[in-house]
């Protein structure tokens, strides 16, 4: 087991999930059109509860002006984890489906490997989607964005995709124990798009409700986005949250990789592999 | 020397809500399977079969019991074990379908750290050993059953494995597909491979087999070459064939606690019997008595299907 | 020998009731039943959290709407019922070809529109327990109140727009049921009905052509007589006399539509694939 192997693992899936993609065209017109109809509907619902310009109480919870680029960004973010939810954490869900589960298991290739190769396909296949929607939604409402400090906003958008990825590999090990992983991957998109303060300022939640947001990495990510792309933020503003981010984000691949393995080695005991 | 060898192995499935019922697939199965040949596991539907081959493949961890495949233990060296190991399983199912053939093989052979250039010849020498020449580069989707039935065996060939699993690689299969396969696994067992077979087929299984092993209730209950196993229910096999009144020759057979069996007005009795010379005596005996007339009369060995129904105690 | 006619209601009833088990036998698996329970409660509580940052000036404030929790609530709620029957109809005679039932249904003597219309009606009856669960979460959660003497209208608007949205249905059964993934194209329509529908906001806001056509979707009117009625007590009457065009209209054409692509597919001898 060498790493040239493993990387030829990543590889192979990362291309067989490119290769599976691209025959279903209307999914992919799905990642596409979806964020741009949902950011839409955010930004007609702002502006009609909002009336014209800024509201004072948006402005109250640090976002004054236009919350166009706000919504694009928390939409942007939330696309890009909703859909590694589906690539990543739905990776294994989706060989059962294909029935392939018991053959990829009985590979002695390493799962982490097949896990890496579905989440890089997923962050490849999601950014894309989400960076094309995003700039149709700004070519269709226009957003005025002020980034002083490009390297802290390159640093904060790789790192909230490290931190959406790390959601995904962490859901892949809750999905591995049901077998309604289907709905329950349709059903976390709602509480993350709440929770992670996408379509709102977080702190207009009670504190109780704030602290469940803190616990996701997403949402730190999201605010240092937003803070270095539409407040100019720099690296020295936004660093408490990267680093918050990424120690959440190693906690959550890691807690997702040892439950992929705990509950193979359970359904190897108890004949569950096929209905895994 | 055994490329297979288990002993002991037991395994129960907890299913339902609280595991409360309990299904043992397996009580102490024990198996030696030689080096380069084929051996086949019959047995009926939830005989242990596939529970056997999944133990063995390393999908399943036995409760209680070892097994070695290849020199490895299939619990403690699982990874040595996938190295040396091909598995098909039967169905259509377990291909992605929107894929090639090709790119099926393509992203197994990776999983099994092929390098590239030596999977490309080994995937172009399995696409014609499986017969799928012009059809490599067509999704999966648009084979015929058999077609995928072939892609499965090459996929399974893919790590050139000294140990070939198959569960039932011919269900569902119409005759010709299924000749095609036989035709498959006899030249795989000829490049010195060991094969376990898991069928249904019983003529299939004699065919083919080197040695057989018939599974009931999770025990293996009979084992050897074919022949030997025809030969532990002794006796001989006879048929006799009658005409005459409407169901007259169906109340004989049970009379005799025969099988009947019937194909336009001819009624054939048959059963498996120690001694076919009082045997026909009584059949013709009582034939005559019922206004039966007696149009053939045939003595032979039992077929390898009707050694495994009395052995496992199927209908006679 | 034979030779039974059945007749319509009772090609509809068989069909409402084998389609609703059908329904319900779906999201009887915990993992819809936490989907059913939980995306309305966060879909109240985000206009919840946007209701925080409202204005006076605002549009949906001048238009009377003073609780835009109620008023995404109730759009939300009846937006659902609605797109479920648009989008069911086409799913279900996918699944039908799929599972290779629907050569045997279309073999019967039994009334096309009644197997289709029943069809849709069994899983409204499902969808119907979605309209209540908000209704629920809006008044216990958040202390919500609805003008009850508004209810006759509001169910008058919203029988007109389930009409209207089952002939938008049949049609677009037609065309879905041809393709492979009529579920993705389905989940792609859904925020754009979202949109045009003025789910989370009057349609009023929406740039001049846009707002053309959302009006000719029964589920616009609908969400504005229902909201008229229950949050204000003062029903859009002259809407429901554009409703009851919009069924009719619709109606017409979802049967014209799916006629002529069964006679097509008899013609060209694949009615299982359609």
């Amino acid at each position: 087991m060498n790493i040239v192997y493993h990387a030829r693992v990543i590889k192979a899936v990362a291309v067989r999930d490119f290769k599976i993609r691209i025959t279903y065209i209307p999914w992919i017109m799905n990642s596409l059109l979806q964020p741009i109809a949902w950011t839409l509907i955010l930004v007609y619902a702002y502006r009609s509860i909002m009336g014209p310009g800024s509201s004072e109480a948006l402005a109250a919870h640090g976002w004054a002006g236009d919350p166009v680029g706000f919504l694009i960004l928390g939409q942007v973010l939330l696309s890009l984890f909703n859909a590694l939810n589906w690539r990543a954490g739905m990776a294994i869900q989706r060989e059962r489906w294909y029935g392939t589960l018991e053959l990829i298991l009985q590979a002695p290739a390493s799962r982490i490997a097949v896990l890496a190769g579905s989440s890089l396909f997923g962050l490849v296949d999601a950014g894309w989607a989400s960076f094309l929607s995003a700039l149709a939604v700004i070519a269709l409402t226009g957003a005025t964005f002020n980034v002083a400090d490009p390297l802290a906003a390159v640093a904060s958008i790789l790192l909230a995709a490290v931190g959406a990825l790390s959601m995904g590999i962490g859901l892949a090990g809750l999905y591995v124990l049901t077998r309604s992983a289907g709905p329950i991957a349709v059903a976390i998109q709602h509480p993350t798009r709440f929770f992670t303060g996408s379509s709102f300022p977080l702190t207009i939640l009670p504190a109780v409700l704030q602290y469940v947001g803190y616990a996701i990495p997403l949402t730190y990510g999201l605010e240092a986005v937003r803070r270095t792309m539409l407040q100019g933020a720099g690296l020295g503003d936004v660093g408490p949250l990267l680093y918050r981010l990424l120690l959440l984000s190693i906690a959550s691949t890691m807690l997702g990789v040892a439950m992929v393995r705990w509950a193979e080695g359970v359904a190897r005991r108890n004949g569950w592999l096929h209905t895994f | 020397m055994y490329t297979i060898e288990a002993e002991g192995l037991e395994k129960e499935y907890r299913i339902g809500l609280l595991s409360k019922r309990r299904v043992k697939a397996l009580r102490g199965v024990s198996l030696r399977i030689q080096k380069g040949t084929l051996y086949s596991l019959l047995g009926p539907n939830g005989a242990g079969k596939t529970t056997l081959v999944k133990i063995l493949a390393t999908l399943l961890i036995p409760d209680a019991g070892w097994a070695r495949v290849a020199g490895f233990d299939v619990a403690r060296e699982a990874v040595e074990v996938r190295k040396r190991v091909g598995v098909v399983l039967g169905g259509e199912r377990a291909l992605y379908w929107r894929l090639t053939g090709w790119s099926n093989l393509w992203f197994f052979s990776q999983l099994y750290g092929i390098p590239p250039a030596e999977a490309r010849r080994r995937i172009r020498e399995l696409i014609e050993l499986v017969g799928l020449q012009g059809w490599e580069h067509v999704r999966v989707e648009n084979y015929s059953k058999g077609m995928k039935q072939r892609l499965h065996i090459a996929r399974g060939l893919l790590n050139d494995p000294e140990v070939l699993l198959l569960d039932e690689p011919t269900i569902g299969l119409d005759p010709a597909a299924a000749r095609e396969v036989r035709g498959l696994i006899r030249r795989i067992v000829a490049e010195g491979r060991t094969v376990l077979l898991t069928t249904h087929y019983m003529a299939e299984a004699e065919e083919l087999s080197d040695r057989v092993g018939i599974i009931s209730g999770g025990r293996i209950i009979a084992e050897g070459s074919p022949g030997e196993v025809k030969k532990i229910i002794g006796g001989r096999m006879v048929l006799v064939s009658l005409t005459g009144p409407p169901g007259e020759a169906s109340r004989l057979a049970a009379l005799l606690g025969a099988r009947a069996r019937s194909i336009d007005r001819v009624t054939t009795i048959e059963a498996v019997v120690e001694d076919e010379e009082e045997f026909i005596d009584k059949v013709l005996g009582e034939a005559l008595r019922r206004g039966l007339r007696v149009r053939r009369v045939e003595v032979r060995e039992p077929s390898l299907e009707e050694a495994f129904i009395k052995l496992t105690g199927g209908p006679r | 020998m034979g030779g039974y006619t059945p007749s319509k209601l009772q090609v509809l009833r068989a069909s409402l009731s084998a389609y609703a088990r059908d329904v319900l036998a779906l999201y009887s698996a915990w993992g819809f039943i936490l989907v059913r329970l939980s995306v309305p409660v966060f879909m109240v509580a985000t206009a919840w959290a946007l209701s925080k940052i409202a204005s006076p000036s605002g549009l949906v404030a001048s238009l009377g709407y003073v609780d835009y929790v109620g008023y995404v609530a109730l759009g939300f709620a009846f937006f659902t019922m609605l797109t479920t029957t648009l989008f069911e109809v086409g799913e279900r005679i996918h699944r039908e070809m799929v599972q290779g039932t629907l050569e045997t249904v279309l073999l019967t003597p039994a009334s096309r529109l009644a197997w289709l219309i029943g069809g849709a009606l069994g899983s409204l009856m499902i969808s119907m327990a979605d309209v209540a669960l908000v209704t629920v979460y809006y008044v216990t959660l958040f202390r919500g109140e609805v003008h009850l003497g508004g209810a006759p209208y509001a169910l008058a608007g919203l029988l007109l727009s389930l009409a209207g949205m089952t002939g938008m249905g049949i049609a677009l059964a037609g065309i879905v049921v041809n393709l492979k993934e009529p579920h993705a194209f389905n989940v792609m329509l859904t925020p754009f009905l979202m949109l045009l529908s003025g789910m989370m906001f009057p349609v009023e806001a929406l740039p001049g052509p846009v707002e053309a056509v959302s009006r000719l979707i029964p589920v616009t009117h609908g969400i504005e007589v229902v909201r008229s009625s229950l949050l204000q007590g003062e029903p859009a009457i002259h809407l429901l006399g554009i409703l009851a065009l919009e069924a009719i209209a619709y109606t017409v054409v979802g049967y014209t539509v799916f006629r002529l692509l069964e006679a097509r597919a008899r013609r060209l001898g694949g009615l299982g694939s359609f």
